[in-house]
């Protein structure tokens, strides 16, 4: 084993009795025993349906399970089946911290596979998360597909969720992507992917692996890397996305820091491209689209509503080395409107997004802080959201979520400016 | 009388002039110290910032994580902290050779008391100014936290934070410099006693229904079923 090599030596054996794969399917896991075995089949299934020429291997890399997932996977797959069981390295701070997708050490397990695939000369990779109980078949094909037969190099997950679920992505991540780099591309946080030989190599050639993107946001460094390598780019429509429900007494704080740190860290590493960018192009979407029944969802505005105050009454002194005196204005009288008339505007959101990332940039406090410090903000832009949407359906909350990506993009200009201005 | 009145007089006169004289070298020559020290700490604290920046000194303290322990405690710049060090250094090595001008032997007595006095002196403010930072850093995260977990007191519980360890800072940092030994503990229970006390009656009296409520929570959580359903990310 060279000194630089990731895999153990007995992966390395494994990897070098298989040879040769065309393509790959990675399940990062950690304590997914309840969902493991149906991902696993799921894939199974799908490179047999799909393609059933090509030689495949499934790669379950686990970070340390103790409810028997590595078990279940064991006993999930046929004895003459082509996979690879490895763990990846979690350190005790992934295990202290909450990623937002309650796997510790995702990115060390994205690098163990994109390195398999790598070993193996695989021409696809895909990759599921293994908290899924609506994946099928049709995913792997979905996700695989475009790469192996047009030439694909980044294929995006494209979900049906509901439409008060992924509001991260709705109201931060989605919008300022967008912005930023030019290609709409829906869930840029979505988790599943499918990727090109091309890419994997891009990815592991990136001195990112041992940082706090690798052990955060992997997810949106993958796909900003994928825009901003000039990687050609599709999403794959694959229906409702059903998980394990998360734990609701995850802090929320940070999650935040987790995410929106990572997207404001990038933003750094590619500032030159989005200083650049002007406007966005739509991401084509393979796949039959159609609609999909969801289970209603309980949402309590009156409490985001009531989060949303106390920030406005005692956060103001670190809120104000970040936004512009105005904007704390309107923020003051937006908590002063009563339940039905609370609205937090696109325009606002914008500017206060914009702010947050430039105040990030330039230091003008503690990062983190700053960050955490802004969670009542979001409460109440999604407070605002919930109560506006309450009666809409899906097409409307899209066209509505559109209507806030172009606010983002005409508000570019002020994120310049705040970005390069002088301490 | 008068002419005793004038002879007193004159002789004081005389005494301060010839004094003033004597000394009016010195004077001149500590302004021309106090001057020329002021001006080359300033000079100083330019080009040091000056090379500073060329030696890439944010980058690589932001490298070895110094910038991110720096920034936690409200300190922005690694630079900044440097130039400032630098001119301090300045102000000191000014101070000593104003007073060697104006009095040699004064000079030398309190140089040696200052340099006897000087690590207590050190530690004291050392661990001033870390209470400092560290009160700022934890006041700030105890505001940040109490209001997104709902706390209906946050800024008090932020101030009490502050106002807490810079008390605490300050009685240990004057029990280093050797001022009140005796009255600075005994300042600091009667403080203590006081706050515990006065926390006692606000949650005895004030806050029954929120312990009560708090205590209901760890007990029995709310339910899933009762937080909000939606998915954030």
């Amino acid at each position: 084993m060279s000194a630089r090599e990731i895999l153990r030596p007995e992966v390395l054996a494994r990897l070098g009795h298989l040879g040769h794969a065309d393509i790959v399917v990675g399940i990062p896991s950690y304590q997914n025993a309840g969902t493991i075995g149906h991902v696993v089949q799921a894939a199974q299934t799908g490179l047999a349906k799909y393609f059933p020429g090509a030689q495949s291997v499934v790669l379950n890399s686990d970070g340390g399970s103790t409810d028997g997932t590595p078990d279940i996977v064991a006993n999930t797959i046929g004895p003459d089946a082509a996979v690879v069981l490895v763990s990846h390295p979690v350190r005790p701070i992934h295990r202290l911290s909450v990623p937002y997708h309650g796997l510790p050490g995702k990115g060390s397990a994205f690098r163990t596979i994109f390195r398999a695939a790598e070993l193996l000369g695989a021409k696809a990779c895909a990759v599921a998360d293994a908290d899924l109980r609506s994946i099928t078949p049709e995913w792997i094909h979905l996700l695989v597909a475009p790469v192996l037969d047009q030439g694909v190099d980044y294929v995006a997950p494209y979900y049906h969720r509901h439409k008060f679920d992924g509001t991260i992505t709705n109201n931060v991540v989605y919008p300022v992507t967008r912005a930023l780099y030019g290609q709409q591309i829906r869930q840029p946080i979505g988790g599943d992917f499918g990727v090109s030989r091309a890419l994997v190599q891009h990815y592991l050639g990136l001195p990112v692996w041992d940082s706090d993107v690798a052990r955060y946001g992997i997810d949106i460094w993958m796909t900003t890397e994928a825009i901003c390598g000039d990687f050609s780019l599709c999403q794959a429509f694959l229906g409702a996305k059903l998980h394990d429900p998360k734990d609701p007494a995850a802090d929320l704080s940070a999650m935040l820091v987790q995410v929106l740190g990572t997207v404001f860290r990038l933003m750094e590493t590619h500032a030159e491209r989005w200083d650049a960018v002007q406007g966005s192009e739509p991401v084509p979407i393979v796949g039959f689209r159609y609609d999909v029944g969801l289970d209603p969802i309980k949402v309590n505005p009156a409490r985001m509503v009531d989060h949303f105050r106390r920030g406005v009454r005692d956060l103001e002194s670190i809120w104000r080395t970040m936004f512009d005196r105005a904007d704390l204005e309107q923020l003051k009288q937006a908590a002063s409107q009563s339940g039905s008339g609370f609205s937090i505007d696109d325009r606002l959101w914008t500017r206060l997004v914009y702010a947050l990332a430039a105040a990030y940039h330039r230091r003008v406090s503690e990062r983190d802080a700053l960050v955490r410090s802004t969670l009542p903000l979001y409460m109440g832009r999604v407070a605002s959201f919930v109560t506006e949407m309450a009666d809409a359906d899906a097409r409307q909350v899209e066209a509505r979520l559109e209507q806030l990506c172009m606010i983002f993009e005409q508000e570019k200009d002020y994120l310049r400016r705040r970005w390069s201005a002088e301490i | 009388m008068w002419q005793v009145v004038q002879k007193v007089f004159a002789q004081a006169w005389q005494q301060f002039t010839t004094q003033s004289l004597a000394l009016l070298p010195n004077v001149l020559v500590g302004l021309l110290f106090l001057a020329i020290g002021t001006a080359l700490a300033l000079l100083a604290g330019r080009v040091a910032k000056f090379l500073l920046r060329r030696s890439a000194v944010e980058r690589r303290a932001n490298k070895i994580g110094l910038s991110s322990w720096l920034e936690r405690a409200g300190v922005l710049s690694a630079t900044a902290v440097l130039v400032r060090l630098v001119q301090v250094a300045f102000a000191i090595i000014t101070a000593a050779l104003v007073m060697y001008s104006l009095d040699a032997a004064l000079a030398s007595d309190l140089t040696r008391r200052f340099f006897l006095y000087l690590p207590n002196l050190v530690v004291g403010i050392t661990i001033f100014f870390v209470g400092i930072l560290t009160a700022r850093v934890v006041s700030r995260s105890v505001l940040i936290g109490a209001v997104n977990r709902g706390l209906p007191a946050a800024r008090l519980l932020a101030t009490l934070a502050r106002v807490g360890i810079i008390l605490l800072s300050s009685a240990v940092a004057l029990e280093h410099v050797g001022i009140g030994r005796a009255i600075v503990p005994s300042a600091m229970l009667i403080l203590l006693a006081g706050v515990t006390f006065a926390l006692a009656l606000a949650v005895g009296l004030g806050s029954r229904d929120l312990v009560a409520r708090w205590i209901e929570d760890q007990i029995s959580p709310p339910t899933p079923a009762e937080a909000d359903q939606i998915q954030h990310w």
